[in-house]
């Protein structure tokens, strides 16, 4: 890119972060005060790692916006004092053109992040150097060949690939990201993202509706970076692919092993008595109250009160993948598969690279692709494996709100919400989410209106979600040109009332439990002060003025025997290859409607067992 | 660690405007600091001056004040320069920013500081203190905005070019190892020993041919001579400074309007000057075409002081002194009138006349 595009870019940034920093800069602490040029150092370094797709256009736009104001101001918006900018900030924040909104709170968004980010106690990053296998690039490059590759190594890939090494293959796993493990930051924290997220969280479904989602590019994937709740497969979802995806091998008795297995294997456990964050109770009680089920969903957590944080959060880097070094497999981290191809229709051929530039040329008996639900059909389809690869993403939309209570309901020792109302599931299930500072202020950025001062209010605010099942389905293609694919999604009419619906009953679920004021996810409609304004409410949540997200995305390649809808068989195996498995939430035929991380572990070690078998 | 207390120092550029008043200040102490108001009883400094300047000055301030002549150009005078200094701080203030040719920019700023770095470290030099500029970041991109330590290069010009060079030159010994290294960023500079472009200004505001470009709103950071004397000598007792950049400046930056004021003001009220009250008024496109001028005339490998300083006159070169209050314990107190009436009391003892 052009240097001085890049400066002008820069400049622009910087008059964006000066504006927001003076503007939600909470105050009395002193990191806080100006100027503010490492908070334009942050959002410079985050927009570097956008999708590149997404990247130069925002970069174009925002100096579009910059030029456009010669036009009324006379100057550009980044020479312009400060009063004038935010002027012309809040008159494009309430722009028709939604292109124009998106760029504002493109870039409020991570100022709001960074900055609020310094109001939640942050450990020590002293451990944010990857831990060492001993087996690099090089390593791999000498041996060549192996009888297993395992690429990723989320929960699917590093089931899959223990216990093959377990039983004696010489197995491969190779991964993107680093090998970070769980302490080498805060978990849910403005670090973490940049360490352990893919794009360091900007990922973004395109659509009538964008709907931002997050992926984990490190060693353990999603496990690293999620709250760890579990479910099992409800049944009648297992009947429902078995119906219509010919999925085989899925009757209560064939499925039930793998999951007690997997519940052992990672410590699936309840909360002890009194442990429950407030915030979370609340929801509980304001369901009670409404006569609608909820419950405690069951973390992978060892608990043990006498430790910090009430003992020690599970995932791979926790459980499978020292069982996988153990085993004597190979882990090369850092290193991104770029495609593979067949080679004298029997071996893979896999070409991978390093961001170092090593290029490495390996070949694989089998290969397992486990890059999770947009990485693996992207990789497929890149490798020119392409029936029913990425035709088929389903995702659980979510939209939030955030509730203020009387008296205090958060902290900074929170933990992580474990209820769930599931009295309208499948249809709808609501939850408490993370609510540190900075997401509460993000969730806030829809409601200018309403003055916040969130570092003194923070304790009474918590943000809660309604997570639909929904009907409707997306695409990933890779694009010429470009490392990151394409992820579209079109979430129906019905998605968009279900939405709605499931906005409107959290939210009398909360005023129940005693909220004084809720602030939806959705612009324009304001806050709500009692349950009377619930009518103001939209039946179905607008199109462009909702921020939807999503943290479940699966059944990009679903397995089944019906291959006219299935891109692998019952056990995970593409359709026309030997060798060729998939075994990460990809093969989740439909949405769950519950969180999927139990479903993906079942299936990998089901489906691992199964090929060993053989 | 136990630091063997060594209290030898060299300053070179030693009869520039801030390193004579550098050398005074180690010698003497700066009053208004307590970590710096007693200085070591064998505190000894060695000043480097080009050949043919006038070292009497510098011997008249004590005998501890040993003179040596040469230039950073030459390898053989910066090996005397270090001679059985070794485990001595080296304030490095010489360099060049008005020279008639750009070349000289390069040759001095930036291949001097290199081969004087090469001898101190030969010498056993503990640590050099080097002083830099705003112009390695060149001007402020919003009117409110501050420079610090996070701002990333975008030289101004060659100067700005030669020393962020000489910077990134200076940064990449230190983390060799071979030796400490703090590199201090002090903007535009005023206080007792000005050269004559300073009185000049005076006269010019007395006269009503101060030229305000524009509004005359932007900010401009100043340093007041003790100030960056205090900021740098810290510079050189701070453990955590190692490998570090510090801006050093008065503690908030003036607009150029209340500098012209605040010099008419004292001119007129104190030192009995008749002022014209009027400004030169020109448009702020006149900066615009200065800053061409001068980027062309750069281009030819000319430079001219007058297009040079009215490029910028329109500029925002404003910074923050955050990170040395915190990690210096940097306390700036002279500001903005105090120091320009210290400046003017010094013309006055000196006989220059305004």
């Amino acid at each position: 890119m052009n240097p001085w595009i890049q400066n002008q870019f820069r400049q622009i940034v910087s008059a964006f972060c000066l504006s927001f920093g003076n503007t939600h800069s909470p105050g009395g602490i002193p990191p806080l005060e100006g100027p503010y040029n490492d908070l334009t150092e942050f959002v410079a370094s985050q927009h570097s790692r956008m999708a590149g797709y997404l990247r130069t256009p925002v970069m174009f736009a925002a100096i579009a916006f910059d030029l456009a104001s010669v036009v009324t101001q006379g100057k550009r918006f980044h020479k312009l004092e400060r009063s004038a900018r935010l002027r012309l900030i809040e008159s494009w924040k309430d722009s028709r053109v939604s292109a124009k909104r998106d760029l504002i709170r493109y870039f409020e968004s991570l100022s709001v992040l960074e900055l609020l980010g310094r109001l939640s106690p942050s450990r020590e990053e002293t451990h944010s150097q990857p831990i060492k296998t001993g087996f690099g690039p090089a390593d791999a490059a000498s041996q060549g060949s192996f009888e297993v590759i395992v690429i990723g190594s989320g929960p699917g890939g590093a089931i899959t690939a223990t216990l093959l090494a377990e039983a004696g293959r010489n197995v491969l796993m190779i991964e993107e990201g680093h090998y970070l493990g769980l302490d080498s930051c805060t978990a849910f924290s403005r670090n973490e993202m940049v360490q352990k997220y893919r794009n360091s969280g900007q990922t973004l479904a395109m659509g009538r509706n964008k709907i931002a989602y997050v992926e984990g590019r490190c060693v353990g994937g999603g496990s690293e970076i999620n709250s760890g709740l579990y479910h099992r497969t409800p049944p009648e979802v297992l009947d429902q692919w078995r119906r219509e995806y010919g999925l085989q091998g899925v009757a209560p008795g064939e499925m039930n092993p793998h999951f007690e297995a997997s519940e052992k294997d990672v410590s699936v456990s309840l909360l002890p008595p009194g442990m429950a964050p407030a915030a979370s109770l609340r929801l509980q009680e304001g369901a009670a109250r409404m006569n609608w089920k909820s419950l405690e969903v069951p973390r992978w957590f060892k608990y043990n009160p006498s430790l910090a944080g009430g003992g020690r959060r599970q995932s791979m880097t926790e459980t499978f993948i020292p069982r996988f070094l153990r085993a004597g497999g190979r882990l090369l981290s850092n290193t991104r598969v770029d495609s593979f191809r067949m080679e004298n229709g029997t071996r893979w051929r896999i070409s991978a690279s390093t961001p170092e530039g090593y290029v490495l040329d390996l070949r694989a008996e089998n290969l397992f692709v486990c890059g999770g639900a947009i990485q693996t059909p992207a990789l497929l389809r890149k490798s020119g494996i392409t029936t029913n690869v990425g035709d088929s993403l389903h995702l659980h939309p979510t939209v939030k709100v955030i509730a203020q209570f009387p008296e205090a309901v958060n902290s900074a020792a929170m933990g992580v919400p474990v209820h769930q109302v599931k009295e309208f599931q499948p249809r709808f299930t609501f939850g408490c989410a993370i609510s540190s500072p900075a997401y509460l202020a993000l969730g806030l950025l829809d409601h200018p209106n309403d003055s916040i001062n969130i570092s003194s209010l923070w304790p009474q605010l918590a943000s809660y979600y309604a997570m639909i099942t929904g009907t409707g389905s997306g695409t990933i293609r890779s694009l010429p040109g470009f490392q990151d694919p394409l992820v579209r999604f079109h979430l129906t009419d019905s998605d968009r009332r279900d939405l709605g619906a499931g906005l409107h009953k959290l939210c009398q679920a909360l005023f129940a439990a005693g909220a004084e004021k809720l602030y939806p996810a959705i612009a324009r409609v304001g806050s709500l002060s009692s349950a009377d304004e619930l009518s103001r409410l939209p039946n179905q949540v607008p199109t462009g003025m909702s921020n939807l997200m999503t943290i479940h995305l699966f059944s990009s390649c679903p397995m089944g025997e019906n291959k006219s809808k299935c891109a692998a068989d019952s056990f995970g195996r593409v359709h026309g290859f030997k060798n060729l498995f998939v075994a990460d939430a990809s093969l989740l035929c439909s949405a769950p409607g519950v969180n999927p991380q139990g479903s993906i572990m079942a299936f990998a070690r089901r489906n691992a067992l199964h090929f060993l078998k053989k | 660690m136990e630091q063997t207390v060594n209290n030898k120092y060299i300053v070179t550029g030693a009869l520039g405007w801030l390193g004579i008043s550098l050398v005074q200040s180690l010698i003497r102490g700066l009053a208004d600091h307590e970590a710096l108001n007693t200085p070591a009883p064998d505190t000894r400094v060695r000043a480097l001056i080009l050949p043919g300047q006038d070292a009497s000055a510098l011997r008249k301030i004590s005998d501890r004040v040993e003179i040596i002549t040469g230039d950073i150009r030459s390898a053989a005078d910066c090996t005397k320069l270090f001679q059985g200094y070794s485990g001595a701080t080296l304030f490095h203030t010489a360099g060049i920013i008005h020279p008639a040719r750009v070349k000289d920019f390069y040759d001095i700023n930036v291949q001097g500081t290199s081969r004087l770095l090469d001898s101190a470290i030969a010498a056993g030099v503990k640590r050099a203190v080097v002083v830099s500029s705003n112009s390695p970041c060149g001007c402020n991109p919003q009117p409110d905005h501050l420079f610090d330590e996070n701002s990333p290069y975008h030289p101004y010009m060659n100067y700005g070019r030669s020393k962020m060079e000489m910077e990134m030159a200076v940064s990449k010994m230190g983390k060799l190892g071979r030796i400490e290294t703090v590199i201090i960023r002090p903007p535009w500079f005023y206080g007792p020993n000005q050269p004559p472009r300073q009185t000049l200004f005076f006269q010019m505001v007395r006269d009503g041919k101060a030229p305000i470009v524009g509004d005359g709103r932007n900010l401009r950071s100043m340093g007041y001579i003790d100030n960056l004397c205090q900021g740098l000598m810290l510079a050189a007792k701070s453990e955590k400074a190692n490998g570090k950049i510090y801006w050093i400046a008065d503690k908030r930056p003036y607009s150029m309007n209340e500098v012209i004021d605040t010099i008419e003001r004292l001119l007129e009220n104190e030192f009995g000057q008749k002022c014209a009250h009027k400004r030169m008024k020109l448009p702020g496109f006149a900066s615009e075409v200065a800053l061409m001028m001068d980027a062309t005339l750069q281009s030819l490998g000319l430079y001219h002081q007058k297009i040079h300083v009215l490029s910028e006159m329109n500029k925002t070169i404003a910074c923050s002194v955050g990170l040395a209050e915190k990690e210096l314990g940097y306390k700036p107190t002279v500001a903005l009138e105090e120091g320009m009436r210290r400046s003017m009391q010094w013309c006055v003892q000196q006989g220059i006349q305004f």
